[in-house]
């Protein structure tokens, strides 16, 4: 089979070939600048996590790294967590901890939840975790605080609280760092994915109580999951979509004021303020 | 890569403590991969979702859902299909996310500011308006066409890669390319009406 010449090379016009090249260039820049920012930015913030051993120094490094970084933290605390969720699981006090997270040169760095002290949020969503922050300008996607009427009339969860209390900076001693999080016990990452998947479907379908059905069974299910914060927005969505627009955007507010930054925050602005939400392109 | 002990754990862990050993290789084996696949695909997958209609502002997200998906599934994944997966899932995750932005009536803007103020802001803004409006020329496209289109016109693969990446017969890649093409053409030139209509 003979491929036919590209139509930036030839075949359409100046104003195609403009656009076309566009779609190349642009892409392919801005495609290698993000993954230097979320890649490398996790990286280097686990590596200072590491050299240092201080909720301190990690913290100065996610400041540098910023929102972004954060969430691909949060991934690469993902990865090790889908990977390595039963061995943290099965750890005990006579165990030889486990290093959570790998870096991206290839070192097992200290697990992510003890980057600092919101980051330990974003992977362990449980409530008793999900305290405000003390930090000022620290992580807004996980210093905050619990959004306990995201499911109504539902138990608080009560899960037991980690060694570490999450709102106090981890000691110097690297030991504490590779603490297995409390949340990684649970079920497999590719179990709550595939749960949340079923909401995410149902809300594409256009089915939103059957969404928000799928989202209460994932919250029961996973109390304190590590997609939780996905759950939470697709509840907003489902909410807003099924008619529920006062409910949708009392905890879109929520939400809002609880993670300013996040990316997902200009997806749930559309909802609880739309004339605030900024341009999506 | 795939031992057959690593379906002990698909659960996420039940397996007795005297596997401890094992199941930490076994995660590390995971991990390994899942860090190979970000340093190898990740520009792939962004460039993807982008060029599937995710819009920049959701391409990070997006490109993390792709990865998020790769690592529920990882032990399903056959050694030397990682690509095909990861565009299979940045379909769907681009799927996703037009009908998510069509259900919230979100507004599209052709043209967008730069982000700085950097001494190529001239060029940039150029760029981003040429980016903008090839957006809005490949919204007219179908998925499935225009998945074919962006990988042959934009990521410059042969049509018998496209095929394989598919898992489409290649003269169904060639006729999807066919159609894409159409369409961009007829869609620029219709593009190219309305700015002189605004200019």
């Amino acid at each position: 089979m003979t491929d036919p010449k590209r139509l930036f090379d030839d075949g359409a016009d100046d104003f195609g070939k403009a656009l076309l090249g566009a779609g190349r260039t642009l892409d392919a820049e801005q495609a290698r600048e993000r993954k230097l920012a979320m890649l490398g930015a996790a990286g280097a913030a686990a590596t200072a996590a590491t050299a240092v051993g201080t909720g301190a120094a990690a913290k100065g490094a996610l400041h540098f790294t910023g929102a972004a970084a954060l969430k691909w933290l949060l991934f690469v605390g993902l990865v090790a967590a889908a990977g390595g969720a039963l061995y943290v699981g099965l750890s005990s006090p006579g165990t030889p901890n486990r290093p959570g997270a790998l870096t991206e040169h290839g070192d097992r760095g200290p697990a992510i939840a003890a980057v600092s002290p919101s980051n330990t949020v974003i992977l362990d969503t449980n409530t008793e975790q999900l305290k405000p922050s003390p930090a000022p300008g620290d992580n807004e996607m996980g210093g905050a605080p619990a959004l306990s009427h995201s499911e109504p009339g539902a138990p608080q969860a009560k899960l037991a609280a980690p060694d570490q209390p999450v709102h106090k900076s981890p000691p110097a001693d690297t030991d504490t760092n590779t603490k297995p999080s409390p949340s990684a016990s649970g079920e497999s990452l590719a179990a709550e994915v595939a749960a949340l998947q079923k909401a995410r479907e149902a809300l594409a379908a256009g089915r939103p109580k059957k969404a928000l059905t799928e989202l209460n069974i994932y919250t029961k299910r996973f109390r304190g999951g590590r997609l939780a914060l996905e759950a939470e927005v697709l509840r907003i969505e489902a909410l807003a979509q099924s008619g529920e627009r006062k409910a949708a955007a009392v905890l879109a507010e929520s939400f809002l004021a609880a993670h300013p930054s996040s990316p997902y925050a200009n997806r749930v602005r559309a909802i609880a303020e739309p004339s605030k939400a900024a341009p999506i392109q | 890569m795939i031992s057959s002990s690593l379906a002990v754990a698909e659960d996420g862990g039940l397996a007795p403590p005297s596997h401890g050993a094992d199941t930490g290789s076994r995660a590390g084996e995971d991990e390994a991969r899942l860090r190979a696949m970000r340093h190898e695909h990740f520009e792939f997958v962004w460039r993807s979702v982008r060029r599937l209609g995710v819009p920049e502002a959701d391409a990070d997200d997006a490109t993390q859902q792709v990865f998020i998906v790769a690592a529920g599934k990882l032990r399903v994944i056959a050694e030397g299909s990682e690509r095909a997966f990861l565009f299979g899932a940045a379909l769907r995750v681009a799927s996703h996310v037009r009908r998510a932005q069509k259900r919230r009536g979100e507004v599209t803007y052709a043209v967008t500011e730069p982000e700085d103020g950097s001494p190529s802001a001239e060029e940039l803004i150029d760029r981003r308006r040429a980016r903008a409006l090839l957006d809005e020329v490949l919204k007219e496209l179908p998925l499935e066409v225009r998945a074919v289109f962006v990988l042959f016109e934009l990521e410059e693969m042969t049509l018998s890669e496209i095929a394989t990446l598919l898992g489409i017969p290649p003269g169904t890649a060639a006729s999807r390319l066919r159609r894409g093409r159409e369409l961009f053409q007829s869609a620029v030139v219709r593009l190219r009406l309305r700015q002189r209509g605004h200019g």
